[in-house]
């Protein structure tokens, strides 16, 4: 396996928790205040885990994401492949990692995670 | 009731008795005249000795019930069927009081009606001349007064005994004298006394010599010669004059007699109010006492007796002073007559005590003051103690604060070695990685590399025992900066401590120097006091000479005092003995101790 | 099965493991690690090493053993279907192994641990690091 040489622009850094994730930029089709009934990020590091009342949520089209906070990152970053381990992670949600700032972001594809949320049974 | 209780009883009787006897000696009188003068004629005699025994014996029944009437009350009485109350008592006074007049006026008329009857049943029934007849039948106005009188006095003496006796009885003196009506008669009795015992001899005597020379002449005139004349005169002179001296003898015996119960009449009380008013005088009163009298002597001593009543009650009321006079008097001889003597002593003594005291209270300023400076030398030392204290706290405090600080720099110093342990621990890690590593790399390599991986393999022991000692190091480090916080923290403490222990100190110091300087004031005070004292000691000394002096001159003040004091005891005994003699005069018992004596 | 190459032998937890000396490409130390969102539990993190990033592994979450966190190194493992890494208390050292190499059980991450073999530390689970990497990456 090559290490995957992509190069990704535009990221929105979530912080949730003490955790944190990525999202690419032109998937979010806006930010929101969280409603009910919206996914909470944090489920993904803790189960059971409760989105915050100040938390945001990243639309992309019919489905949204909460998370505690948000920052976009405009830079170009260099997309690290995900590991064979992880690649069904969250219904392979998981699009790579990108490190910035001396840490590690894990990219999630909202769309990946949309038809994952609308297909529970695909995230086994 | 029996009569013997009584002590009335038969008293009305034993009343009466004298009287009798009295008018008895007055018919003996009167038949003895009878006897002398008159020649009864022949055959007449035994008519006229029946007349006068049943003359006597009527007259005298009469005469007895005429009296015991007039002492009703007193018989019953004494015979126990009317209760002695004061009311009956006073009547039977009343009865008793009148007996002698009673008495006088049943003979007088008994002495007149007597020789009347006599006469009249002696001529009615024998031939007897009516000179004689006349004779006889009055002769009761010879003898009559001389037997009343004598019956009234004879029975004045037993009346007053009955009365006495009804006083023993319960009858109070006061009601006695106040129930009873006095009539003023007694210059009038004395009148009637004088004349009776004037004229009584005299008439018996002219009457005897006229009833003699009568009948000498009817003998002389019936004589035949002058020798019969002779002889009738001869016989005259000589003889028949015994019992005519006999019978003037008896009658001037009759008239000394009631004379001298007259005397005692009047006399008797008079003595007795004289014995009474001086022992008034001499101050023995008491309840009124009753004396026995009659008339004016009864009136007296009823104005004696009031009087001795209002004096009871004066002295009664003098007593009350006289107790309160005791009271207040003994009060003032136990205060201010003792005192003043005594005040002399406790004063004197006061003074010495003064002086004793002064003497004292000079020796204790005296030690007070040695004490003081003593004090004031201890508190010196304490207070120099106390800066020696405070400059060893402040030295501590330097020490400690100069072992905090290099415990402070040793932590820091340990801090460093623990960093370049670690630094040490993390390239002894860092070569063991290495080392490891390198013997993978040269397992690889296969026997080319065997030889390098044996000395990776020593190197990753190497560091591995490099980071066992860092290890154990750390450990070190970790309990010696355990160690080094904890004597940090100890040594602020100790800072913190003798930083207090300093201040304690300073104000232990500054209190000190303040006691130091009041035990200073206090022993220049003592000082002064001891001086002061001292002065005063000398001052008192000379109060306690001058005290001397004062009692020595007070002494003679203090003889006058004593006179005073024993002029004031009499007075208080006066007071007390007149205070008891009033206690005593009011008592019954003290009646009774009189009337009975 | 001859140990030709010989195996790297470390403890994890209270079990030795060891992994073909060929497979283990390196120990490091670990990093901080960057928890993965919807990974299994036994999946602690990623950190990046060299470029790459490399899932951490804790074979007492595994194999259901006493939990051990005290772990310091990890060992690198790297095969054509995959590379991760293993967690180890300890590393002790890259010897020959003797004893058998059958499968020590049927179901799970033990169908993937052969045995028993014997190193001088003890006794020791070998993993077959390919069938194990597989078992990984379908298990999720």
């Amino acid at each position: 396996m090559t290490i995957s040489a992509e190069v990704i622009e535009g990221l929105v850094l979530c912080r949730v928790g003490v955790d944190r994730l990525a999202v690419q930029a032109q998937e979010v089709t806006a930010f929101e205040l969280p409603h009910p009934g919206a996914p909470y990020a944090g489920v993904g590091f803790e189960p059971g885990a409760l989105a915050p009342l100040d938390g945001k949520s990243l639309r992309h089209h019919h489905t949204s994401l909460v998370v505690d906070s948000v920052e976009v990152h405009a830079e170009r970053l260099k997309l690290l492949a995900v590991p064979p381990v992880l690649r069904l992670a969250w219904g392979g949600a998981l699009s790579g990692f990108v490190e910035t700032g001396g840490l590690l972001w894990p990219v999630l594809s909202l769309e990946r995670f949309a038809a994952h949320t609308v297909r529970p049974e695909a995230a086994s | 009731m029996t009569n013997a209780a009584s002590p009335l009883a038969g008293r009305h009787r034993w009343l009466t008795n004298l009287s009798t006897f009295a008018v008895l000696a007055g018919l003996f009188i009167a038949t003895a005249y009878t006897w002398v003068t008159i020649h009864l004629p022949e055959g007449t005699r035994l008519v006229f000795g029946v007349t006068l025994v049943v003359v006597i014996v009527v007259f005298n029944l009469t005469g007895d019930t005429i009296e015991q009437r007039r002492l009703s009350t007193l018989r019953s009485l004494g015979e126990g069927t009317l209760p002695p109350t004061t009311p009956n008592l006073l009547l039977a006074a009343n009865e008793v009081m009148r007996m002698p007049e009673v008495a006088f006026w049943l003979s007088l008329v008994f002495l007149l009606l007597g020789p009347l009857v006599v006469g009249f049943f002696w001529s009615a029934f024998s031939p007897v001349p009516p000179r004689v007849v006349l004779q006889v039948s009055f002769i009761g106005l010879i003898v009559a007064p001389l037997t009343a009188v004598l019956a009234l006095l004879v029975s004045v003496p037993r009346a007053r005994q009955v009365l006495r006796d009804l006083v023993a009885a319960g009858l109070p003196v006061t009601e006695l004298y106040a129930g009873i009506p006095v009539a003023f008669v007694l210059r009038r009795r004395l009148m009637v006394f004088a004349g009776v015992a004037v004229f009584t001899p005299l008439l018996l005597v002219g009457d005897l010599a006229l009833s003699r020379t009568r009948a000498l002449l009817d003998q002389l005139v019936a004589a035949p010669d002058a020798a019969a004349m002779q002889t009738l005169a001869d016989a005259q002179r000589s003889g028949g004059l015994v019992p005519l001296v006999g019978l003037v003898v008896l009658v001037v015996l009759a008239v000394s007699v009631s004379a001298w119960l007259f005397g005692s009449m009047v006399g008797g009380p008079l003595k007795e109010l004289a014995e009474e008013t001086e022992r008034l005088a001499r101050g023995e009163h008491g309840a009124p006492r009753f004396i026995a009298g009659e008339h004016e002597t009864f009136a007296a001593s009823g104005a004696i007796a009031s009087m001795e009543a209002q004096l009871v009650a004066l002295l009664g009321r003098l007593g009350h002073a006289a107790g309160q006079l005791s009271g207040a008097t003994g009060a003032l001889s136990g205060s201010r007559s003792n005192a003043r003597v005594q005040n002399l002593d406790t004063a004197s003594s006061t003074t010495g005590e003064l002086a004793r005291s002064a003497r004292e209270i000079a020796l204790n300023a005296q030690r007070v003051s040695e004490l003081a400076k003593e004090t004031f030398g201890a508190a010196r030392v304490g207070r120099d103690g106390a800066d020696g204290f405070m400059t060893a706290m402040v030295q501590v405090r330097e020490g400690n604060q100069a072992i905090a600080d290099s415990v402070v720099r040793l932590n820091k110093r340990v801090q460093q070695v623990g960093k370049i342990i670690e630094f040490i621990n993390g390239i002894a890690d860092k070569s063991d990685l290495l080392a490891l590593n390198a013997e993978l790399e040269g397992n690889k390599a296969g026997e080319v590399g065997r030889g390098f991986s044996l000395v990776a393999a020593e190197m990753r022991r190497l560091a591995e025992s490099v980071m066992q000692s860092t290890r154990e190091i750390g450990g070190l480090i970790d309990e010696i900066r355990d160690a080094t916080n904890a004597a940090v923290m100890a040594t602020e403490a100790g800072v913190k401590a003798t930083d207090a222990g300093g201040a304690l100190a300073q104000k232990v110091g500054e209190g000190l120097s303040r006691i130091v300087d009041y035990a200073n004031q206090s022993a220049d005070a003592m000082q002064s006091i001891s001086l002061a004292t001292s002065q005063q000691q000398a001052g008192t000394d000379q109060l306690v000479g001058a005290m001397a002096e004062i009692v020595k001159s007070t002494e003679a003040s203090g003889s006058a005092s004593r006179e005073m004091l024993s002029a004031h005891d009499q007075l208080i005994f006066l007071a007390r003995d007149l205070e008891q003699t009033v206690a005593s005069g009011g008592s019954d018992s003290g009646l009774h101790k009189r009337t009975t004596s | 099965m001859a140990d030709v190459h010989g195996h790297l032998v470390f403890a994890c937890g209270s079990s030795l493991y060891a992994v073909p000396a060929d497979t283990a490409s390196e120990v490091v130390n670990v990093p901080t690690l960057t928890r993965v969102p919807g990974a299994p539990a036994h999946l602690l993190g990623v950190f990046a090493h060299r470029g790459e990033v490399l899932p951490v592994v804790d074979l007492t979450r595994l194999t259901g053993h006493p939990i051990d966190e005290t772990f310091k190194r990890a060992v690198l493992v790297r095969t054509p279907q995959g590379s991760v890494a293993l967690t180890a208390t300890r590393v002790l050292g890259v010897t020959t192994l003797e004893g058998s190499f059958e499968r020590l059980g049927d179901v799970g991450v033990h169908q993937h641990l052969r045995g028993p073999a014997r190193a001088a530390a003890g006794e020791v689970a070998v993993i077959d690091t390919q069938t194990f990497i597989e078992f990984l990456s379908t298990a999720g």
